[in-house]
């Protein structure tokens, strides 16, 4: 499995250039204005994303029927991409943490980046699938509509973080109904793309 | 177990393409070459065997455990395949591609692989988008070749490659069945390749398995009948197995037992002969 996501990742490098450069921007951006919310916003979302980009290559050099030849089962090769974004968009956590938290007390950062994170997962929980049943030619399609969904949230949880709206429930419970509704999401994606992946014919 | 392959009544249905109950035996170090034409479902049959669509019915076996979609890890480290549309992504070079492969088999053989791809001569750098067809088919035959594999299967492997390549490859072929408990089932067009290296031909037509017998044994058992219109028309027709005109007379494929002493002129029949005309008449 770890093949595979060594795979990904050399496949992914050179779009990383691209993405650095637009990070580059974003940086320059949060430095002006004193917050890097907009660059982890658009780092970790891209984090989510970049598994469903690993599966156009796949796609394209039509390398998935000959992995399944290899030692590799279906279950590792949908898995192998759910790995993939949760290194990616966890690593992305981190870096932005860290620099999140020169600007804002360290727990601040820490829970605004994990609200992104959580939101990158989300993302990714909806896309697999759909990708994964589709392919990516016509998932692209349904993809715009889903992206104008985190934009959207991004914008908002932005706004929110300056003035939180008064909470019926205690914030704390909150966050773990979120957390685990979130991790409800993703073990049903997984489950369901796996599944998806089992029927494919080549 | 002396079998490297069972298939026994595998079909599978496509839209009006049916494969219609393929039965195959393939034994141990030897090599059988597949043919058919276009559409006839050989490489349905391979990626039935592969495990890469699931037959509507019938039993796979491999190296005496189940294949197909059963097909468990220990099993593909014993399978050597080459695909016919399918390589590694374009992006990767070799060095990528060593990296990724030596992490996905247990059994792999660094050594066996800078020796096959010294041999192809594959650029190190190069990606893989810039390689050609028949770089590609090369990568994945030195892949196919440096692990534990017994049974190699290749879909169309040749046909993408120079004819002193095809030579070379062929070469490594018959080597690797010099082991008694290697063996190779590969689909081709190339007939030439085939009847150079194979014991056994099998042929499908339509989704059916017209033949599966020894290579010497059907070149052997087949001639071409050469005789003129004439003398065609009181040919009993039970006995040709297909015919063709043309300016001079007549060529049919007949059994040369059936027809020896006959009189007529019998021509050696070629494996492409025996595939044209079994293929047009039925």
């Amino acid at each position: 499995m770890w093949g595979l996501i060594v795979k990904d990742l050399k496949n992914l490098k050179t779009q990383a250039k691209l993405f650095l450069v637009i990070a580059a921007v974003y940086l320059l951006f949060g430095i002006q204005s004193g917050n890097f919310m907009m660059l982890g916003g658009f780092a970790i979302l891209l984090a989510a994303i970049l598994p469903v980009t690993a599966l156009a290559y796949d796609e394209r050099s039509k390398w998935e029927r000959y992995a399944l030849t290899m030692p590799v089962t279906r279950t590792q090769l949908v898995l192998s991409k759910y790995l993939l974004g949760l290194l990616l968009s966890g690593g992305v956590t981190v870096v932005i943490v860290i620099a999140q938290s020169f600007m804002v007390e360290f727990k601040e950062a820490l829970l605004s980046t994990l609200m992104l994170f959580g939101v990158g997962l989300f993302l990714s929980a909806i896309l697999l699938p759909i990708t994964l049943k589709l392919g990516t030619e016509k998932a692209r399609i349904l993809f715009l509509l889903i992206f104008a969904l985190p934009v959207l949230c991004g914008f908002l949880l932005a706004k929110a973080q300056l003035r939180l709206p008064p909470l019926t429930i205690s914030p704390a419970l909150l966050a773990g109904i979120g957390i685990a509704a979130l991790l409800l999401i993703y073990g049903v994606s997984v489950v369901i793309s796996v599944k998806i992946y089992r029927k494919k014919e080549w | 177990m002396n079998d490297a392959m069972i298939l026994s009544g595998v079909s599978k249905r496509y839209g009006d393409f049916q494969l219609d109950g393929v039965n195959l035996r393939l034994e141990r170090g030897s090599i059988m070459g597949f043919i058919g034409e276009n559409g006839a479902g050989k490489s349905t049959t391979i990626h039935a065997i592969l495990g890469l669509i699931r037959p509507d019915g019938g039993e796979i076996t491999l190296l005496g455990e189940r294949g197909g979609e059963h097909a468990q890890r220990e099993l593909r480290e014993r399978l050597g395949v080459v695909l016919d549309e399918a390589c590694f992504p374009e992006l990767l070079c070799l060095r990528d591609v060593r990296s990724i492969v030596s992490k996905l088999y247990r059994s792999w053989d660094e050594r066996r692989f800078s020796e096959l791809c010294e041999r192809f001569a594959l650029p190190e750098r190069k990606q893989i988008k810039e390689y050609s067809k028949g770089m590609k088919t090369k990568l994945m035959i030195a892949v196919a070749l440096s692990h534990a594999t017994e049974l190699l299967i290749l879909d169309e492997a040749t046909s993408g490659l120079d004819p002193i390549v095809r030579d070379e490859v062929l070469a490594l072929f018959l080597e690797f069945t010099a082991d008694p408990n290697h063996a190779i089932f590969m689909s081709s067009h190339i007939l030439s390749d085939l009847e150079k290296a194979c014991d056994y031909i099998a042929f499908l037509h339509r989704g059916r398995l017209m033949f599966c017998e020894p290579k010497d044994e059907l070149i052997e058992k087949f001639a071409v009948l050469k005789c003129s219109k004439e003398e065609f028309v009181k040919l009993d027709r039970s006995r040709i197995y297909g015919s063709r005109e043309n300016r001079f007379g007549v060529e049919a494929l007949v059994k040369r037992e059936e027809f020896r002493g006959s009189g007529l002129l019998l021509d050696p029949a070629s494996i492409e002969d025996i595939m044209l005309y079994t293929g047009k008449e039925r």
